[in-house]
């Protein structure tokens, strides 16, 4: 008698840990998928500073380039245009913005 | 070349080489940008997105690909142009349409520095903090330039403001004298002279420095800058004006080139075939 009162003692304590385990793995999910959903999700410290000399000199992450602004391979890069001395009366103007 | 001219975004358009039905397409995108985009009119975008309680506010799908343009701008620039100057250009005074500008007794206030890190989209989703008013006026007129030209299939040009993109030669007068032929790409000046107003006896204009949120000094009066687009000239054309006797080397690091106009002297040349 006592053997099976001690068997199913032992099934609830197996039972009570696979509860709490399951609840503990849910809970994490939980939080990890609000975060993910935030939109103010940030996977460095969100910039804070009002000064422009600190934004300057900080760099982005490539996480944040997935994540937030779309590509950035293209992010240092300028393409240079094609110029030459003038040749005739100028059709066009420029200045001013 | 047939031109055609009409007034749009407070500037004088001119495109060259466009059908008729590409002129009314392009007349009609810059229309749309002027309507999403402008910070005189309540009912833009983005003044509704400014007026916006919360911190976090759906943008439209074009709204949202301009931030994304205007954002990689401050990257590219180490957030010398920066889209978060909203509020510092109305402190300094530009409240209004530039026509409607007065000279007034008022000091220029203090404005808030560049925030573009706070900025956060997620597809349409912005998120930004309370104060942070955007201003994507720093992209918008080159963007829609380069946009523009995407609309004429042959040999063609736009220029707005005097900021332009050309497929095929096209000669242009510079500020202080002198004329360069633009082969192709864009062809963009920035000035701290044209575009100016008065408050309290002091000269403010419309190019902030985001690191004090007040119109800029800068030994530049006028920098043309030369780029595949007229979106990159544009904004490499602010950053060398914002950058001061740092702007030329910028240029050239990138391989760009560009005239600097002092407000003394003769111009600076960097790379500059013409």
């Amino acid at each position: 008698m006592e053997s099976r009162i001690a068997a199913a003692k032992a099934r609830a304590n197996r039972a009570n840990t696979v509860i709490l385990a399951a609840a503990a793995a849910l809970f994490v999910a939980a939080v990890l998928a609000a975060r993910m959903a935030h939109p103010a999700r940030s996977s460095q410290p969100a910039a804070t500073s009002d000064s422009a000399s600190s934004s300057r000199a900080s760099a982005a992450t490539s996480s944040d380039d997935d994540y937030y602004y779309g590509e950035s391979d293209e992010d240092g890069y300028y393409g240079s245009g094609s110029i030459a001395p003038s040749q005739s009366t100028p059709q066009l103007s420029t200045g001013g913005s | 070349m047939s031109v055609h001219r009409f007034v749009a975004m407070g500037c004088d358009v001119v495109v060259g080489g466009a059908t008729v039905a590409e002129r009314r397409e392009i007349e009609r995108l810059f229309a749309e940008r002027d309507r999403m985009f402008s910070r005189f009119c309540p009912d833009s975008e983005l003044s509704r997105v400014n007026r916006a309680p919360g911190t976090v506010v759906k943008v439209s799908a074009a709204f949202a690909e301009m931030l994304v343009v205007a954002v990689r701008a401050a990257r590219q620039t180490d957030g010398l142009v920066d889209p978060t100057l909203g509020a510092a250009i109305e402190a300094a005074g530009y409240d209004r349409d530039f026509s409607d500008l007065q000279p007034s007794a008022e000091p220029a206030e203090p404005g808030a520095c560049g925030r573009w890190r706070s900025l956060r989209l997620r597809r349409t989703l912005l998120h930004r903090p309370h104060g942070v008013r955007v201003d994507l006026n720093g992209v918008v007129k080159g963007k829609t330039v380069d946009d523009a030209l995407a609309l004429i299939d042959g040999e063609g040009f736009v220029s707005a403001g005097g900021d332009l993109a050309a497929r095929g030669a096209v000669d242009v007068a510079l500020p202080g004298g002198g004329a360069v032929r633009v082969l192709n790409g864009g062809l963009a000046t920035s000035s701290v002279v044209r575009r100016r107003w008065l408050r309290a006896g002091v000269w403010q204009h419309h190019l902030m420095d985001p690191a004090t949120g007040r119109s800029c000094e800068t030994p530049w009066r006028e920098v043309t800058v030369s780029a595949a687009t007229c979106l990159e000239a544009d904004v490499a054309a602010k950053a060398a004006l914002l950058l001061g006797h740092d702007g030329p080397g910028w240029l050239e690091c990138r391989g760009l080139a560009g005239r600097f106009l002092p407000g003394l002297g003769d111009a600076l040349s960097v790379a500059w075939a013409a």
